[in-house]
């Protein structure tokens, strides 16, 4: 009887184990501001979270991305809406480039930045992690960005994994182009970054980007899951929908 | 500061008949300023007599500020309860109560004259606290024959066409717009649609039948002629999605009420109306005294409009504008809740319209012969051909890529073609070369190449006969002013040549990159 009770005991112990990354997770917030004819805004913040089994990314939306479950999920905060997608038919499925409208030519322009980076010899400690300064420039037919980078490999994480994650996606052409001139930063992290862009149209913005918690910590409870009365949709144009 | 140092007292009188007040500061407010002033509190005071009578409800239109961007980039601020770094209180300055604040941190050399007009629009906008603000981008609008200083300018048409109360009428427009956003939300963003020719075609048969139901003389016939309109926008709208159906809708609802607003006034000022401006205040302004010739102007929008085969969201404004009037004339009481509960006019046309399945069949089949719609497709259609003809010509030019970019300046590409010029999205595209541009001392001359304006700031042009390792221009200068900075520039390419007060020239694998810096000279 004893051994049974342990049996018994222990299932659903192991259950719930087995639906939550254990142990430490690792953790990055990123705070920022951006200064927009003439005043200052706060920039949304970005956390991650990343165990084992399971991912968050939170942004504009949040992305969770389950591979215990094979699954992703895409939430929209504020609308409590949720989008899920399976992770293996994302890697299977072959982009289709579709035959563009003549309706909707030429009303997108996303720049596309050759980006040129140098290291500079500036160093300064930040939260007790020593950096050094690089500058990055992009140029487009239509738009210019600098960023002043204060990177670091000083990390109590796993700085590979985190990287992958806390580079925003519309940065990655950048982080390719920083990996490709200084091979030996592919595992670093800007701890404070200054980014002045100046857009095709919109005037000016001046952003400053600062890493406040990187660390390897116990994750919250149910980080990687779908909040309670959240309502799934089938697109991502009903998930962002107004 | 030097507005600081020189302060005194406002003038009180001033002040309770609701004019702008001066101070000795007056010596020191540029006279654009103070005409943009006096403009500013004439519109209050046009809303004042028509506003509620224009919209229910339409009440707060004194409290939205402004923001006069002027071409020599001194910067004005109205009414503004958080001003941004930068803009400095001008002591004893103030429109019905309402604080004047000037930014002259990047004033460049640069006479201003009126008259001048603007446009913008409603922008969030304050240091901390960020209130809707009607921002004006003011520009030169050069005139001949100028009047003499306490002399009224002639009633010609070129004097109407620039006359002050064009921009009393734009800024209705704008406060408009910020009486809307209080009460709707915006679902769908702005349209985004090149026409194909469906769209083109039976957008003509949209104006056209909005035209004729606005001038019909009687009830039945205006509503007969909205059935037109409407079953010719089924037809247009084949190839739309869904979202660019709702965008369009939207559009017209927010861009055609708003125009609605000028229409209107124009219309009530009919019935009494004495003009608080003078001659001495503004030499621009004609006192609406051709009120016909204003609302002729609405009438004649509709129509050229109509006529454009490659416009889209621009005809939101005249068609939005007339679904409005005729709304009101057709409909009366058609305007409550209409906001607050995200109507749209085309719903507001359908709901009151009620058209069955045969009626529609049958106006469909009477457009044809009442609209000639024949003859307008081949017209149209050719129109099309040759924007994506001279869209495909162009992208498919391969060399090397010179970008000239105006945005520095503030001033859009307002360049003159050799020939037609076509829109396709955010891009100009000029297949047989752009002739010239010209703005202060900045010069661009084109030769018959294919080019393109984009983004609005920006010329594009491929040099198809560069040979890879060759210097595709020449570049000379006065003198340098930091890396890559050129003053009294001039760049001459196989394509064009342009000559700027200072630039910036970067020159990377991909492309030549001209940025013009300053269009006065710098010393």
């Amino acid at each position: 009887m004893k051994k049974q009770k342990a049996v018994l005991f222990s299932l659903p112990v192991l259950f719930l184990f087995s639906l939550a990354p254990v142990g430490a997770d690792d953790h990055f917030v990123e705070r920022g501001t951006r200064d927009y004819m003439g005043s200052t805004m706060m920039v949304q913040l970005r956390e991650v979270w990343i165990g084992e089994k399971a991912t968050s990314v939170a942004d504009r939306l949040t992305v969770i991305t389950r591979y215990d479950l094979g699954k992703r999920w895409t939430l929209a905060i504020r609308a409590k809406r949720y989008l899920e997608e399976p992770i293996e038919q994302e890697k299977k499925a072959e982009p289709v480039a579709k035959p563009q409208r003549v309706q909707e030519l030429g009303w997108n322009y996303r720049p596309q930045f050759e980006w040129t980076i140098a290291a500079t010899t500036q160093e300064k400690v930040i939260d007790g992690r020593k950096c050094r300064l690089y500058l990055a420039h992009g140029e487009a037919d239509y738009a210019d960005e600098t960023r002043d980078m204060w990177l670091t490999k000083d990390l109590p994480i796993d700085v590979g994994r985190m990287a992958k994650h806390a580079v925003r996606p519309d940065d990655e052409p950048l982080w390719q182009a920083l990996c490709q001139a200084f091979p030996d930063l592919k595992h670093s992290i800007s701890l404070e970054t200054e980014v002045k862009s100046e857009p095709a149209i919109a005037p000016a913005s001046v952003s400053h980007f600062k890493v406040h918690t990187i660390e390897s910590a116990a994750p919250p409870p149910g980080i990687y899951e779908i909040p309670e009365g959240f309502r799934k949709v089938n697109s991502p144009q009903e998930l962002t929908a107004r | 500061m030097k507005f600081i140092r020189h302060s005194l007292f406002a003038l009180t009188f001033g002040a309770c008949c609701g004019f702008p007040t001066y101070g000795q500061t007056e010596t020191q407010v540029p006279e654009y300023v103070k005409i943009e002033l006096k403009r500013l509190e004439e519109t209050w005071r046009l809303l004042d007599l028509g506003a509620e009578r224009i919209w229910p409800g339409w009440a707060d239109y004194r409290d939205v500020p402004f923001r006069f961007q002027y071409p020599n980039r001194v910067e004005l601020l109205v009414g503004h309860p958080d001003p941004p770094d930068g803009f400095q209180l001008v002591p004893g300055l103030e429109v019905s109560g309402r604080k004047v604040h000037i930014d002259r941190r990047h004033e460049v050399s640069l006479a201003i004259k009126a008259p001048l007009l603007g446009g913008g629009g409603p922008i969030p906008f304050g240091k901390t606290n960020r209130v809707e603000t009607v921002d004006l981008k003011m520009r030169d609008a050069t005139i001949k024959d100028a009047p003499e200083p306490g002399q009224q300018a002639k009633e010609t048409p070129e004097a109407v066409r620039i006359a002050s109360e064009n921009q009393i009428l734009i800024n209705i427009h704008e406060i408009f717009h910020c009486f809307q956003r209080k009460l709707y939300q915006y679902r769908y963003g702005n349209l985004r649609f090149n026409p194909d020719v469906a769209y083109a075609l039976y957008a003509e048969v949209e104006s056209l039948a909005l035209g004729n139901a606005y001038a019909a003389g009687d009830d039945s016939t205006a509503r007969d002629y909205l059935k037109d309109f409407r079953v010719a926008r089924s037809l247009k709208r084949k190839n739309m999605t869904e979202v660019e159906q709702n965008q369009e809708s939207e559009d017209e609802m927010m861009e055609g009420t708003a125009v609605y607003a000028e229409t209107r006034l124009l219309q009530l000022l009919k019935d009494s109306y004495s003009p608080g401006l003078t001659v001495q205040d503004d030499p621009f302004f004609l006192g609406f005294r051709n009120l016909d010739l204003f609302l002729r102007k609405k009438v004649d929008s509709l129509r050229e409009s109509g006529l454009d085969s490659l416009e889209a969201r621009g005809k939101c404004y005249s068609y939005g504008s007339f679904q409005a009037l005729l709304l009101t004339r057709l409909f009366p009481g058609w305007q409550k809740d209409f906001f607050q509960k995200g109507r749209l006019l085309s719903g507001e046309i359908d709901k009151a319209l009620a058209l069955e399945d045969k009626e529609r069949e049958d106006v469909a089949a009477r457009l044809e012969d009442r609209y000639k719609v024949t003859e307008l497709r081949t017209r149209h259609a050719a129109t099309v051909g040759r924007r994506d003809a001279a869209y495909a010509s162009i992208q498919a030019r391969q060399g090397r890529t010179f970008i000239v970019n105006l945005k520095p300046t503030g001033e859009f590409v307002a360049p003159e073609g050799y020939g037609d010029g076509f829109r396709i999205g955010l891009i100009q595209l000029f297949p047989d070369g752009i002739r010239e541009m010209k703005f202060n001392e900045v010069l661009f001359a084109g030769q018959k190449v294919p080019m393109v304006e984009e983004q609005l700031y920006y010329v594009k042009w491929v040099d198809t006969d560069w040979k890879p390792g060759e210097k595709a221009y020449e570049l000379t200068f006065s003198r340098t002013g930091g890396p890559d900075i050129y003053y009294d520039a001039e760049v001459k390419t196989r394509g064009f040549t342009l000559k700027a007060p200072k630039i910036r020239v970067s020159d990377g694998p991909r492309r030549v990159k001209i940025s013009v810096l300053s269009k006065v000279p710098e010393r």
